[in-house]
């Protein structure tokens, strides 16, 4: 208690909080962007914090993390463009609401479940993720294993019928991992004589080059479409935002269900945005049969809004507490730890307890702010967003993309990583292979190697030490689990087809 | 929809990164190898998967590669090689400004004024924003080494 009472002083000074507001009011214009998303700002601004005091640099860059996902609803409300990913179902009712002439309302109901969605899972993070940490503190290397295991596998099972794709994802992944020094030998392994991979394949620039110039290959590749389609657009009439204290009681449930499926969904490691609000837009739309989905229900526009708002603070359950991310993003709160000198992981609230409640607290104060910067900017951002030339502002990213990897290693061979890793993530995205899990087991990969031969040292060389250890063993059959979870779906998809068929 | 095409493609592709890993860190000594060499079969056995499954799928009329080539993301490339290629020696601002003008210009930015002043203002402003603000060390620049510029 007396960390969190310690960390909402040091967030609410009056020189963080400026900066921790700057950072949610650049989330909601990045979200806001079609295109641009909250992956490829903490990429880009995850080098610019390099030379700033670590609570600056976190509060900027958890601003951004926590609004994002809600910047991306204005344009998905006001112009049925989907700033993020995650405001894909937001779309369907709160499109359908605007052109009933309730844009405001939408907006205020996706503020207001944004809101309630982020704090819960800040809540959540708060009380959960330190006895959590506590407890990982006593875990051996078999455990280390099994636990990077068991982050890799919900990768696997959560994927349905791209299992296998997944899978080889994570695999190369993996291999990807092994390159640099060995972790037991201190030997350089697959480096290719090049300095900058010898402590590793950095993790900053690669992950500039898979989301952030890949993505900028992306917004080339459309050019044909024109982007400044300001003049086109024309925004509905926004009116009354805040809803009632009566229609707010009936969104309850909705905003409820939409909270905890986020959070729960975003304390798996690769489970992704995209199944949160999905998952929560079914099981209300389950609970509400009688509403017309799709033509403006408001209960459409809260729960995929609070859900993904609750993924936020949920990712960064595992990250917290094991040093597991739970998505692409929360990997990148392992580079800027890293880069201000911090161990991300259970040690983190043992060593640095202040970072710690200060993260935590900062995504709980954030998630405040952003309730009236994004009711008071809503409008004004959707109308100023649609001026912009996609062409001007990609170039713009590529640079700050190339400038933020050098800044990583003062070193032009960065950007070259980040050049390469944009590549792979733009072919990946054309053959459909998804970068999560790539990422996640570049960063699980060291945690899992040391895990896996300091383990047969202590067994002296057996593997049966990962079955002996009861906590391994349970995380190791909750893994196998997952893993097989593909193929029971597909065995039971393909009864049910041949049942139809009879 | 997957493409088995590029799959069946991908899959020989996959097995020789398999092959690369182990046969390139047999040499490496003690447990060094350990690890890798568990995941290069994995690797492998799963790329073979990837084939079979890509076989099982096979339809004919199926393109390997969309019809319109991306001439953007190549240009991006392209450009991005040039830029790091001079940085050290041009430097950062008139690298990134040529950078940006050059990509603005040929993918057909039809605002010639408005693309010169954004390359200008970016150059600028990124400099100022790493140089001076976060005191970031950009490379100033061989060329201009002895005269004194930057």
């Amino acid at each position: 208690m007396e960390h969190i009472l310690s960390s909402f002083g040091a967030v609410l000074s009056p020189d963080v909080l400026p900066v921790l507001a700057l950072g949610v009011l650049l989330g909601l214009v990045v979200g806001a962007v079609p295109g641009l998303n909250d992956t490829i700002t903490l990429a880009v601004l995850v080098p610019v914090t390099f030379n700033m005091p670590a609570q600056y640099a976190l509060a900027m860059l958890v601003g951004v993390y926590c609004s994002a996902c809600y910047g991306g609803s204005i344009p998905a409300i006001l112009l049925k463009i989907p700033g993020t990913a995650s405001s894909v179902v937001t779309l369907m009712d709160g499109y359908a609401m605007a052109r009933k002439g309730q844009a405001g309302l939408a907006l205020g109901i996706s503020t207001i479940s944004s809101v309630a969605g982020g704090l819960f899972s800040a809540l959540v993070l708060m009380f959960f993720a330190p006895p959590l940490a506590s407890y990982a503190l006593r875990f051996g290397p078999p455990e280390y294993f099994a636990m990077a295991v068991l982050g890799l596998s919900t990768v696997a099972g959560m994927s349905g019928r791209n299992a296998l794709r997944n899978l080889i994802v994570c695999v190369l992944g993996l291999l990807i991992s092994t390159v640099g020094m060995s972790p037991q030998t201190g030997f350089p392994r697959y480096t290719l004589g090049f300095l900058c991979l010898y402590e590793g394949v950095p993790l900053v620039p690669m992950l500039i080059g898979l989301f952030g110039i890949s993505s900028v290959m992306h917004m080339v590749e459309k050019q044909g479409s024109p982007s400044g389609e300001a003049g086109r657009v024309s925004l509905p009439s926004v009116g009354r935002t805040l809803p009632s204290r009566r229609l707010l009681l009936e969104l309850a449930p909705a905003i409820c269900t939409g909270a905890l499926v986020g959070v729960i969904i975003g304390i798996i490691p690769g489970a992704g945005m995209l199944m949160a609000i999905y998952l929560a837009y079914d099981l209300v739309r389950a609970r509400y049969r009688g509403l017309a989905f799709g033509q403006g229900v408001p209960q459409g526009v809260a729960a995929p809004e609070a859900a993904n708002n609750a993924v936020v603070a949920g990712s960064m359950v595992p990250l917290l507490a094991l040093g597991v991310p739970g998505n692409s993003t929360s990997a990148l709160f392992i580079g800027a730890l890293m880069i201000h000198g911090l161990r991300p992981g259970p040690a983190l609230f043992k060593d640095n307890p202040d970072i710690a409640y200060f993260i935590i607290t900062a995504l709980f104060v954030g998630n405040i702010l952003m309730g009236p910067l994004g009711l008071a900017l809503g409008r004004v951002l959707a109308k100023a967003i649609f001026r912009v030339s996609t062409l001007l502002l990609s170039g713009c990213i590529i640079l700050l993309c190339a400038t933020g990897a050098y800044a990583v290693g003062f070193s032009a061979s960065y950007i070259w990583i980040a050049l390469i890793a944009g590549i792979t993530g733009f072919v990946m995205d054309k053959i459909g292979l998804p970068q999560a899990p790539l990422v996640l087991a570049v960063v699980l990969g060291p945690i899992m190697e040391r895990g896996f031969e300091q383990s047969l040292v202590i067994s002296k060389g057996s593997p049966a030490i990962f079955l002996q250890r009861p906590l391994s063993c349970a995380m190791l059959l909750i893994a196998l689990f997952f893993f097989l979870l593909p193929f029971f779906s597909s065995l039971r998809a393909g009864r049910r087809a041949r049942g139809g068929q009879g | 929809m997957l493409n088995w095409k590029q799959d069946l493609l991908l899959a020989p592709a996959l097995f020789g990164i398999a092959a690369a890993f182990f046969l390139g860190g047999r040499a490496y000594p003690g447990s060094s190898f350990l690890f890798p060499s568990r995941l290069a079969p994995i690797l492998a056995l799963l790329a073979i998967l990837l084939a079979c499954s890509a076989l099982k799928r096979r339809r004919p009329g199926e393109r390997l590669l969309p019809r319109a080539l991306a001439r953007g993301p190549l240009l991006l490339v392209s450009l991005t090689a040039v830029f790091i290629l001079v940085l050290p020696y041009v430097g950062f601002i008139p690298s990134c400004f040529f950078f940006s003008l050059s990509f603005y210009f040929m993918l057909g930015y039809a605002d010639k004024k408005a693309a010169l002043l954004t390359a200008l203002c970016a150059a600028l402003g990124i400099w100022a924003v790493f140089h001076l603000a976060l005191g970031v060390a950009l490379p100033a620049g061989s060329l201009w080494a002895g005269a004194g510029i930057f």
